[in-house]
């Protein structure tokens, strides 16, 4: 009797133990938020020791960003745009790919192209970073130098571009290939059956099938893009404002935010939270629109 | 006829698909050449266990009366006076410079008068900025650009050296190495029981309803996160936190861990609830109905039968650790160190490339080497937990 009550305390304990681990993984994002937002108001609301204050109108509507004018709407800017075609470059590639892995291709070069994708899907940003440094902004030079144009050693506005559709492609085909093996193959038998080609079904019954699966990776890949530091930062260049021209150096908001890491105090510090914000004021918008996107072309559905 | 226009249409149709296929393959193999012919030819041991900082020593050295026997080695230049013989050679980290293959018995190379004391060269270690006095009283120049054959030759005709550099080592990784091992160790220390343990509780514990459906979300939502914003709240949260154990807000190791842990909380929570989803309730009823009590059937029935999949976990969060580079900068610092300490910054794999790049000259030809230990540790996590789960989850299958 005696032992199955030491055994239910012990059940008891263990269970409460269990119940704080997980409670205690779950306020991680909690913590996040808080301090972002708390760190991110900041620099608005306090004068600093030296008297620096950063004003929000300015950091809302100005879109220079230098040390005493924090404007961020010119690298939100310059992220949205970049970011988006990126997407579009990006969203049609993956597709392709899936559909040749999952409908066209011969069962063992299918399966030798999945393997592929996944693994470049697996490679850090860091190495994408140094093979844009190293591939991307020379050919993206000698591309300029083609029609005549100067670039700062490639660093540019396609460059970046070119760096994040590598970047979100694998991860747009892996969730893609999924959704397509999720089509009904009844459906795709009464396509053929009523006389459409294999070709045409794969377009038209395969990828529409598909379609919802398809718009929730290129939400969780245009994630990804907004959020990618490292690499963009290394082919990015640097700039203080708008600068969307295909060679000219640009800045992103992250970016902007791995500039002067060393810094640890200070308004020119904590201005980097408020980027934060922006930054997942922006990631948190365009899935929202994504989704809603999703949900209008899903209702189209057979 | 009317299918005609048809059939062209599908062949271009399906064409794009090619194309697009292609592309993919075309990249990974584009990244893994640009890489692996740039960085091969550099990965060596002497890569990957020396010093980042090379050490220098300015010396000076007279010849004595005796001549040294030339060992006549192929590619060697010997100095007979000094009893020393140069090679052309490179740095660890690709640079070409001259390097000492060869020293004789009582070369006075192996007593060189330095600053304070004596230093003996070892072979292996690089020669630069020769200044000497020949016989005839004249000044003998030489540096590592000449080449080893020039070298020597200064060498040879100088009576008194008075000033020479002896660089030892540099441009290795073995710091970084380290500081990522020790990441991955204390990550995973901490990472593991927080991951496993709510994990058990949201699948064997928690009942369905809005609590389990409000954490489950939270954990989600952690994943959603760009990693610059952990590594924004790693610096403003962790460094302080390590702060009051160490005593000094500096970038840690340490607080890189607690920053790591975060990052990889929902991927080790997702794996492991998956895992023990997967062991058959059979089991735990069994257990259960033998007279264990929950928590003998937890830790004797269930995790046991779950390792596989929590294996995947580890190597899912070691890949991850190995890549990561936004959110360490900030906590970890991109100074690289030769001998890393937990309460210290430092920098891992990746951010010594990072660190590499980001150099005035950048050093691509390292910074590749490095590449393909990474890129091989990750191929190599992410094939491992392809297999593992595919035999785990068909055992199970099966049974």
């Amino acid at each position: 009797m005696t032992a199955s009550k030491k055994k239910l305390t012990i059940d008891k304990i263990v269970h409460s133990i269990f119940l704080v681990l997980t409670i205690l993984c779950s306020l991680s994002i909690v913590l996040i938020v808080t301090i972002i937002f708390l760190k991110g108001t900041r620099p608005f609301l306090v004068p600093y020791s030296d008297g620096t204050r950063a004003s929000l109108v300015s950091f809302l509507f100005s879109t220079r960003y230098v040390s005493g004018n924090y404007g961020s709407l010119g690298v939100a800017i310059n992220t949205i745009v970049i970011v988006f075609f990126a997407a579009l470059l990006a969203l049609p590639l993956s597709v392709l790919t899936a559909l040749f892995i999952v409908r066209i291709a011969p069962k063992l070069l299918g399966q030798i192209i999945q393997i592929v994708v996944e693994l470049l899907a697996a490679v850090p940003s860091i190495i994408f970073g140094l093979f844009g440094m190293g591939v991307i902004n020379p050919i993206v030079r000698d591309l300029a130098f083609f029609f005549g144009l100067q670039t700062a050693g490639g660093v540019s506005t396609l460059s970046v571009i070119l760096v994040l559709v590598i970047m979100i492609t694998p991860t747009i085909t892996t969730l893609s290939i999924t959704a397509m093996q999720a089509v009904p193959s009844d459906r795709i038998h009464a396509s053929l059956a009523l006389g459409a080609t294999m070709t045409q079904t794969n377009f038209r019954v395969v990828i529409g099938g598909a379609k919802s699966g398809i718009f929730a990776a290129l939400i969780l890949g245009v994630g990804r893009a907004l959020g990618e530091a490292t690499a963009v930062s290394m082919v990015a260049g640097g700039a203080t404002g708008i600068s969307l021209g295909l060679f000219s150096p640009t800045s992103t908001l992250t970016s902007t935010m791995m500039q002067g890491i060393h810094e640890s105090a200070g308004l020119n510090y904590d201005i980097r939270f408020s980027l934060g914000i922006v930054l997942v004021a922006i990631i948190l918008i365009s899935n929202a629109l994504l989704n809603a996107l999703k949900k209008r072309i899903s209702r189209y559905e057979v | 006829m009317k299918y005609k226009k048809r059939k062209i249409a599908d062949f271009f149709a399906n064409f794009t698909t090619y194309i697009s296929a292609f592309f993919s393959i075309l990249l990974l193999g584009g990244i893994i050449i640009y890489i692996l012919s740039n960085g091969a030819s550099n990965l060596s041991w002497n890569f990957i266990t020396s010093d980042y900082k090379e050490t220098l020593n300015v010396v000076d050295v007279k010849a004595t009366s005796r001549v040294y026997d030339d060992p006549e080695i192929e590619g060697t230049y010997f100095s007979e006076k000094y009893g020393v013989g140069l090679k052309d050679a490179k740095t660890v980290d690709g640079n070409p410079c001259v390097q000492i293959s060869y020293l004789s018995v009582n070369s006075p190379f192996l007593t060189l008068n330095c600053k304070g004391g004596f230093y003996d060269a070892k072979i292996g270690e690089n020669l630069d900025v020769l200044m000497g006095i020949s016989e005839e009283n004249t000044d003998v120049f030489a540096s590592s650009k000449d080449g080893a054959q020039k070298f020597a030759l200064a060498l040879d005709n100088s009576v008194e050296v008075f000033y020479l550099h002896v660089i030892h080592g540099g441009g290795g990784i073995r710091g970084s190495l380290l500081t990522t091992l020790y990441l991955i160790c204390l990550t995973l220390l901490f990472s593991l029981p927080l991951g496993v343990g709510a994990a058990i509780y949201l699948t064997l514990y928690a009942k369905e309803g809005k609590f389990k459906t409000i954490i489950m979300n939270m954990i989600d939502a952690t994943s959603g996160v760009p990693s610059i914003i952990f590594g924004l709240v790693g610096m403003i949260v962790f460094i302080p936190f390590v702060g009051t154990i160490s005593g000094r807000n500096v970038f840690s190791i340490f607080a890189g861990a607690l920053t790591m842990t975060i990052i990889l909380l929902p991927i080790i929570v997702k794996t492991a609830s998956e895992a023990i989803k997967v062991v058959p309730s059979e089991y735990l009823s069994a257990s259960l109905a033998l007279g264990a009590s929950k928590t003998q059937t937890i830790f004797k029935v269930v995790l046991p039968n779950a390792l596989p999949g929590l294996i995947t976990a580890v190597l899912l969060s070691i890949g991850r650790i190995i890549g990561e580079s936004a959110a360490l900068m900030f906590v970890l610092g991109t100074s690289i160190e030769d001998y890393p300490k937990l309460f210290n910054g430092s920098t891992t794999l990746s951010l010594h490339i990072w660190s590499l790049t980001q150099a005035e000259v950048p050093n691509f030809k390292a910074a590749c080497a490095i590449s393909i230990i990474i890129l091989f540790v990750v191929f190599l996590m992410s094939i491992s937990v392809k297999i593992i789960w595919y035999f785990y989850t068909k055992k199970r299958g099966a049974a």
